[in-house]
């Protein structure tokens, strides 16, 4: 008989009622965990899914569990070799909406809205991917890569994803004094670090964005002032733009020296593998009867944060380097 | 721009603090870690980063349609900055006591503001020997070498160091062909012999400039020369010649150094 025209009995339909039932139940659960979800992220944490999964890996009846990593093959030996096993892969990340700030300034300024988004967001990815790490018992991070995304449906907005594998180090290699290191360095790097006697104990980063309004040499250099100064395309004679070049020198300064306060933070002895990105573009303004072309520079410094500890040096003493010649 | 070892020229207030920070034990390099591993093998201790920068203006010069020729406006203005950059980085470094600047790179920014603007960075790392051996070059000044840790480290093994890095920049005009010329040449294999007469010119130019500043640093030699051809935005038939190295001299005191046989290893990946 067509179900169309079926009757349904009593026992059919209190299943299926149950079912219903059991369908709104699961609908609010996974509302809640939604809105617990965006509690969390606002308060700077992980959603629940991910705390979730991650805590399972610490429950001790929780049975074996495989591990998941992006080490390559010859990273993953290097590491099991010193006794530094992967427990998963970890992530971090942040879409950060940047707020509003004025179109030009007339004074050489910090662009405190940029920088600060730029510092907040990448913060907020480390921190989550630090709150990951924590959460599964990791003692530290490899191979953190830190990416900046864009999406055409977030226009204006930052991203940065931070993604690396949560490990845990051989007995001896442990920092007693930290929660979970975070580190940008490969497996490889990180055990040739080690065996040197040198701990990496973080990962230090700063971006500053700053404006330089031109004055009146660059306008004359730019052509600001029209044909009587220098022509339309601007001056013909070779000059230093001295005010940009202090600029530029201001903002590398920032970034610098809030990279140097970090390194102090975490007990460092110096930043290796330190990695500048720098950025300029112009902004045209009118200034009554002239328009100028104003410099916005950002800098960007990230590094790995290193500490000297002899006694996690191996033993006998690394030999020197051997030289080869590769017959690829 | 005359050298000036007591100079922070561009280093503005916030920087003296951190050369100051540079000077009392923290560092910052952009060494990898491999990199930074084999410089302190050779001796060697990584005191900063340090950088010179310059944003400069280029003039304007007019070419002839039809001759070739070297643009000297141009050329001094590539010349110029970088020197601007490269010595406001040495002086850097002999701020924080230097011996040298290893793993230097010369970056050309051009960004949106359009082709008579850019930036020129100089970016190394500064280094001392920890035993204080002596390692500036002739003329007192910090090294620089755009020389990476591990070529760094297989070049002193070698018993030689570097004392500088030495540049040569040629902009050139390359002259139109005529309009007989290009009639003439329809349909055939044929060389143009103006154009490669113009490419050996401007190349030659940058050589011998390079080789020049060799010669005044007392270099015996230049290793890891790279020779780029570029078109600033300057529109076509207008090129920059830019040859840039190494130089180096022998070690003192290690006149008959063997090179050790390097192992022959086959990677089998």
């Amino acid at each position: 008989m067509s179900p169309l025209f079926h009757r349904r009995s009593e026992e059919e339909k209190a299943a299926e009622e149950a079912a219903a039932q059991a369908r709104r139940v699961n609908a609010a659960r996974s509302d809640e965990r939604t809105a617990a979800s965006l509690v969390q992220i606002e308060q700077g944490h992980i959603p629940v899914a991910a705390s979730e999964r991650l805590t399972q890996f610490t429950q001790a009846g929780a049975g074996p569990t495989a591990f998941s990593s992006d080490l390559g093959v010859s990273e993953w030996s290097a590491l099991a070799r010193i006794g530094i096993t992967p427990i998963t892969q970890v992530m971090g990340s942040s879409i950060y909406h940047v707020g509003w700030q004025p179109t030009y300034y007339n004074v050489p300024t910090e662009v405190r809205v940029l920088s600060d988004a730029y510092n907040e967001c990448r913060r907020n990815a480390l921190n989550r991917l630090l709150e990951e790490a924590q959460l599964c018992g990791a003692d530290a991070v490899v191979g953190v890569r830190i990416d900046q995304g864009a999406h055409d449906w977030a226009p204006g907005a930052l991203e940065f994803i931070a993604v690396g594998t949560a490990v845990r180090l051989a007995h001896a290699m442990r920092d007693p004094s930290a929660t979970a290191v975070l580190s940008d360095l490969s497996g490889q790097e990180f055990v040739q670090l080690c065996q040197a006697g040198m701990r990496p104990v973080g990962i230090a980063a700063h971006t500053s964005v700053h404006y330089v309004p031109a004055t009146g040499q660059t306008q004359m250099a730019q052509g600001s002032f029209g044909g009587a100064f220098g022509g339309p395309g601007g001056s013909w004679a070779n000059q230093e733009l001295v005010d940009f070049s202090h600029g530029v020198y201001e903002a590398r300064e920032k970034a610098m020296g809030f990279v140097a306060a970090q390194v102090q933070q975490l007990g460092g002895d110096g930043v290796i593998g330190v990695e500048v990105r720098e950025h300029g573009r112009t902004h045209a303004v009118r200034r009554g009867m002239y328009e100028t072309k104003d410099l916005e520079v950002t800098f960007h410094v990230m590094g790995t944060v290193i500490r000297e500890e002899p006694a996690l040096a191996s033993q006998p003493a690394q030999p020197p380097p051997v030289q080869i010649l590769s017959l690829r | 721009m005359a050298y000036d070892p007591t100079s922070t020229e561009g280093v503005p207030e916030a920087g003296a603090a951190r050369l100051e920070q540079n000077r009392s034990g923290l560092f910052t390099s952009d060494l990898s870690v491999n990199e930074f591993l084999l410089v302190r093998q050779a001796g060697f201790q990584p005191l900063g980063l340090v950088i010179g920068s310059s944003i400069y203006h280029i003039g304007y010069q007019q070419a002839q349609w039809k001759q070739s020729q070297e643009m000297n406006v141009l050329s001094q203005a590539m010349y110029e900055a970088r020197e601007l950059a490269m010595t406001r980085m040495e002086e850097e470094a002999e701020q924080l006591g230097a011996d040298g600047i290893v793993g230097v790179r010369l970056v050309i920014g051009r960004y949106d503001w359009g082709e008579s603007m850019a930036e020129f960075i100089a970016m190394g790392t500064a280094v001392k020997h920890r035993a204080g051996e002596l390692h500036r070059a002739p003329s007192g000044r910090p090294f620089t070498s755009d020389l990476s840790g591990q070529e760094f480290w297989t070049l002193l093994q070698t018993g030689h160091r570097p004392v500088g890095l030495v540049m040569g920049s040629c902009v050139y005009h390359v002259a139109h062909q005529s309009w007989r010329q290009s009639i003439g040449n329809t349909g055939r294999n044929v060389e143009l012999p103006n154009f490669t007469q113009a490419l050996y010119d401007a190349r030659e130019l940058a050589m011998e400039r390079m080789q020049a500043e060799a010669l005044q640093a007392k270099a015996e030699g230049i290793v890891g020369v790279h020779i780029e051809e570029k078109s600033h935005g300057w529109g076509s038939h207008v090129i920059e010649f830019f040859a840039i190295g190494t130089a180096i001299i022998p070690s003192e005191g290690i006149e008959d150094h063997v090179i050790p046989a390097p192992q022959t290893v086959l990677d089998l990946s």
